[in-house]
């Protein structure tokens, strides 16, 4: 009993609260900074029939808003990362729980049946 | 039984505690990612890939903090035999493979960004993917090493030795020229090599990484505690059934 009380039993909810905090932080981020920089930079317009060319490295680095995707591909690399542990985290202290009740219910079941032996005896 | 309980005073107090290090990690981290993506300006030659730099370097000092804390619990463990210090080594183990690998990873993808390589035999990176190897040898010799106190001094022994890495990570663009910049934060850093706000809003990101890092690792060594807690009913059941 006093093993199961010291088991807490509900940050997951708070958890999953705090995700969803920082997952919409992150997505208005990008959506504002991606505005900004579309809105504030020139880009090449398409003509019929030309190829488009990807932009050489060092061309990329002066624009700004070129090496957005490596920047959200580091940022999503970095929390999916956090909360998937935080999650094996939740998920292990849930098994334990379980496991607990199920080590209480074979000793309750044991105590059960050492006293109903003792009842007999008698 | 090695857990407080919740419904002690103490236990309320450490519960409280906990909670409102959970909420106060959210909210910087909120107002962090604010700085980041608003506050800062955007660093003229990189451009917004040099915000990466405010994950990157925090996780960075994780990365080598986690070590020094393993190593540091280890040396604890092995005087005082006590259990909490096991749990703490082996908890910020665990994380400092996770920031180990974060590191690695943002490196790779702001390296490609900016050098247009993903990888580079680079000190500063090839000291950082010993750092790992190291974080992942710790945890396979726990896994898969002698059991009981044999295998604990092993892996004890393995922690001092990486936490040497942590200093030589740091210095390693001091030491050998490469391609990695130079120190921008810390005591053999160059003064006024950053730009104030990016000063600000890096060491603001570092503190809330650290906050963030301090109610992780409670919550792991709390739940490394209940393990080794179950593993003990198990054997008292075992034993009465």
């Amino acid at each position: 009993m006093q093993l199961m009380s010291s088991i807490r039993q509900s940050h997951f909810v708070c958890k999953a609260t705090l995700a969803a905090v920082v997952l919409v932080v992150v997505l208005a981020a990008y959506g504002v900074f991606a505005g900004v920089a579309s809105a504030s930079v020139e880009r090449p317009q398409a003509v019929a029939g030309q190829v488009i060319v990807p932009q050489a490295e060092e061309g990329q680095a002066r624009e700004p808003e070129a090496n957005l995707p490596y920047l959200f591909a580091v940022f999503i690399i970095t929390w999916a990362l956090m909360f998937g542990y935080v999650f094996y985290m939740s998920r292990r202290q849930q098994s334990l729980q379980r496991e607990i009740e199920l080590l209480r219910a074979a000793l309750n079941e044991k105590a059960g049946k050492q006293a109903n032996e003792v009842g007999a005896n008698q | 039984m090695t857990e407080m309980t919740v419904t002690t005073p103490a236990g309320m107090k450490r519960s409280l505690l906990r909670d409102g290090l959970m909420v106060a990690a959210a909210a910087l981290m909120a107002v962090n990612l604010y700085l980041i993506f608003f506050w800062v300006p955007t660093e003229a030659n990189l451009g917004v890939s040099q915000r990466i730099f405010y994950f990157h370097v925090p996780l960075g000092w994780l990365g080598m903090v986690s070590i020094v804390v393993v190593a540091f619990a280890s040396i604890m463990h092995l005087i005082t035999r006590k259990q909490k210090w096991d749990a703490l080594a082996y908890s910020s183990a665990e994380f400092g493979v996770i920031f180990a690998t974060l590191i690695i990873v943002t490196g790779a993808i702001w390296g490609k960004a900016a050098w247009g390589v993903w990888w580079s035999w680079d000190a500063k990176l090839t000291t950082t993917l010993i750092l790992w190897f190291i974080y992942v040898s710790y945890l396979m010799l726990r896994a898969y090493g002698p059991k009981g106190s044999q295998g604990l001094r092993y892996a004890s022994v393995l922690a001092i030795i990486g936490a040497i890495d942590a200093p030589i990570i740091y210095m390693a663009t001091t030491w050998w020229r490469t391609l990695h910049p130079e120190l921008v934060v810390g005591p053999a850093a160059e003064s006024g090599s950053l730009e104030a706000r990016m000063g600000i809003a890096l060491l603001f990101s570092a503190i809330v990484f650290t906050v963030m890092y301090i109610y992780l690792l409670w919550e792991r060594v709390s739940l490394r505690r209940q393990e080794d807690a179950v593993d003990e009913f198990h054997q008292t059941v075992s034993l009465r059934v």
